[in-house]
């Protein structure tokens, strides 16, 4: 199946009291389909996770439209975002987001409660190509980041996610861990996967084949 | 993965929040079955002293009414009998009857089967001037007694005066400086002075006493009289002037019967007024357990709202302590896809757990106190004397009603949490 993230003419404000409203977004447009890894740079504030957000179906725009796979993000409801996200969207976070109180495996499978089907052994396969077949029942106190980082890697994938939406997924990795997880979303996309990855880091930035700046809500390059 | 799992896990890693809920919740529940309890042993105390001090009276009044049957039986009380339409107010008032009977009516008594009178004393008497000494006496005409032809005979009570005999009181006798053997006239007619009383502080002192005969001639009432007094009447039941009347009416119909205040009577009215005095001091018992019972209710009625209102609230304020915790948790479930409907299930599920934990462990304190408090402060009533099986049912279903009412508010706040704006801040 061809996957397909398409962003037109995005727009989305803060509004703050008695201030005057941040444009977070400004009439962005974006294409992605199958196999794209995409680099999205820029200061900070320039409305890089409003578009993380926005395209995970978190966030609504003020304007504009999102279309994952054919499906107007706008057309579904608060429950049928919550649906879709669990089937086509998955996020990896630059803290990981861990579920502290359970082991490796189970926080790889927190997203059954999402999730129709799901299963153990797809789990510790997952798991097992991420070298952490040995931790499958410790808990995320008892990984290093690097490891952390790969479960949370494994979350996403495990999911059955086809777009995964990457914010600074490197940003507390040592070159080793930083490789390993940017090979992983590299595979991603080469199974078919979209990855939207928002960094800083020039090491992620040379795994991307696409790289786009955006400076106050409009990409600059 | 499923959410019971979850929700076991996270309890695990938050023991503690989760053992302060069923603290609270035990807490209010054992407060709430103790109120009860103390209200109940309190009540069935009060009811049993009550009970007690009734008890106390019915026998005591009992034994006091045997004791005044058998005084009675043996003391005999007096009556008078006045004539027919007399006003017992001018009776009262003037010490005498204006209206005159029949002497034949002493007779008729003494005749007849009559048991519940003995010594009959027919009399007439009137308040008039003595007109040879210018002042007011009061004279009285007697027989003696009237002897009943049927019956044990008894011994008289009161002797006669011969018919030129005068008896006089003690004012009399020592104003006209009369003794026993002087002469003396009375309306014209010259009469011994047989006998003088000493002091006694009543009308007697100015009576003058004189043969019935002679009376009736002086007074020009032939055969006339206005009392018979019944000295020493016996009864076997307590209403003796009910009896007696009875009697007395069959032989006499249309006479007016009083009693003469006697020690018999006094007796009476002393139990009477003892048994007053008990119906009272139980009303006032009563009244004060009653009081005191309203007391109780009023302060149960406000202490367990109050503690249940303050297990929510201690529920509520650890439920919202928890969704702060785990907001960044919350916003990965939700960003993961989980619905907000299993969210708020989770929040639910754990309160009500808590709860029947708590309703457990708290119907546990209540039992423990009783049993180890039994004799100190419930008065050593059971178990089962103290609170319903209904009662306990209602706290175990209550307690977990009241839990989830609780933790809704935190419920619900973090099912609605924007994930956005939790991962956007992180």
């Amino acid at each position: 199946m061809t996957n397909s993230l398409e962003i037109t003419q995005a727009s989305k404000a803060y509004k703050r009291k008695n201030q005057s409203p941040v444009q977070a977004l400004n009439k962005i447009d974006l294409k992605a389909q199958s196999g794209d890894f995409i680099a999205v740079l820029g200061p900070s504030g320039c409305g890089k996770s409003t578009l993380m957000l926005s395209a995970g179906a978190l966030l609504e725009l003020d304007s504009g439209k999102i279309v994952v796979n054919g499906q107007d993000l706008s057309e579904l409801s608060n429950s049928q975002k919550a649906s879709f996200r669990a089937n086509n969207i998955a996020y990896v976070y630059q803290e990981f987001h861990l579920i502290p109180y359970l082991s490796v495996i189970d926080n790889v499978r927190i997203a059954d409660l999402a999730l129709a089907t799901g299963s153990e052994t797809k789990a510790q396969e997952i798991l097992q190509k991420f070298g952490l077949a040995d931790r499958l029942h410790h808990l995320p106190s008892e990984l290093s980041v690097g490891e952390q980082q790969r479960v949370a890697l494994s979350r996403a994938i495990y999911s059955g996610a086809k777009i995964i939406l990457a914010d600074e997924p490197t940003g507390n990795l040592d070159a080793e861990n930083a490789e390993t997880v940017l090979k992983a979303l590299k595979d991603f996309t080469e199974q078919g996967g979209i990855v939207l990855m928002v960094t800083h880091d020039d090491r992620a930035v040379a795994f991307a084949q696409k790289k786009l700046t955006m400076t106050a809500g409009q990409w600059s390059s | 993965m499923n959410l019971l799992k979850l929700i076991r896990k996270e309890i695990i890693h938050r023991k503690v929040n989760f053992t302060l809920s069923i603290i609270a919740v035990a807490v209010a529940a054992a407060s709430w079955l103790l109120s009860e309890a103390f209200l109940k042993s309190a009540n069935l105390k009060s009811e049993a002293l009550i009970q007690e001090k009734v008890d106390e009276t019915e026998a005591h009044m009992k034994k006091l009414e045997d004791d005044i049957r058998k005084s009675m039986k043996g003391l005999g009380f007096n009556i008078y009998i006045f004539p027919e339409g007399q006003d017992l107010s001018e009776v009262y008032s003037e010490g005498y009857a204006s209206k005159t009977m029949p002497e034949e009516y002493v007779y008729k008594l003494a005749n007849s089967n009559i048991v519940t009178v003995n010594h009959l004393l027919p009399t007439l008497t009137q308040s008039l001037e003595w007109p040879e000494h210018k002042r007011k006496v009061v004279l009285i005409g007697i027989r003696g007694q009237v002897p009943k032809s049927h019956g044990n005979p008894k011994k008289p009570l009161v002797n006669p005066v011969a018919e030129n005999d005068m008896v006089l009181g003690y004012e009399l006798h020592t104003s006209l400086g009369l003794k026993p053997g002087d002469k003396v006239k009375f309306m014209g007619r010259e009469f011994n002075v047989s006998k003088t009383h000493r002091q006694r502080g009543t009308k007697d002192d100015i009576t003058v006493w004189i043969n019935l005969g002679v009376c009736q001639q002086l007074l020009n009432k032939e055969k006339r009289i206005n009392s018979i007094l019944a000295l020493e009447c016996n009864c076997a039941t307590v209403d003796r002037i009910g009896e007696i009347r009875k009697e007395l009416l069959a032989i006499l119909p249309g006479t007016q019967i009083i009693e003469q205040d006697s020690k018999a009577l006094a007796r009476a009215e002393a139990r009477n007024k003892t048994k007053e005095t008990a119906m009272l001091e139980i009303d006032s018992i009563k009244k004060q357990q009653n009081e005191l019972r309203k007391k109780r209710e009023n302060m149960v009625a406000i202490m367990v709202p109050f503690v249940a209102l303050l297990c929510m609230a201690s529920i509520a304020l650890l439920a919202f302590l928890n969704v702060k915790e785990r907001i960044y948790e919350l916003g990965l479930l939700l960003s993961l896809g989980v619905k907000t409907s299993k969210i708020l299930f989770a929040y639910l599920i754990k309160a009500f757990l808590s709860a029947i934990i708590g309703a457990g462990i708290g119907l546990g304190l209540f039992y423990l106190s009783l049993h180890f408090g039994k004799e100190s402060f419930f008065n050593s009533h059971s178990a089962c004397e103290l609170i319903q099986g209904s009662k306990i049912i209602l706290i175990l279903l209550a307690m977990p009603i009241l839990a989830m009412l609780a933790t809704w508010l935190p419920a619900l706040w973090a099912a609605q949490t924007d994930p956005a704006e939790v991962l956007r801040h992180d």
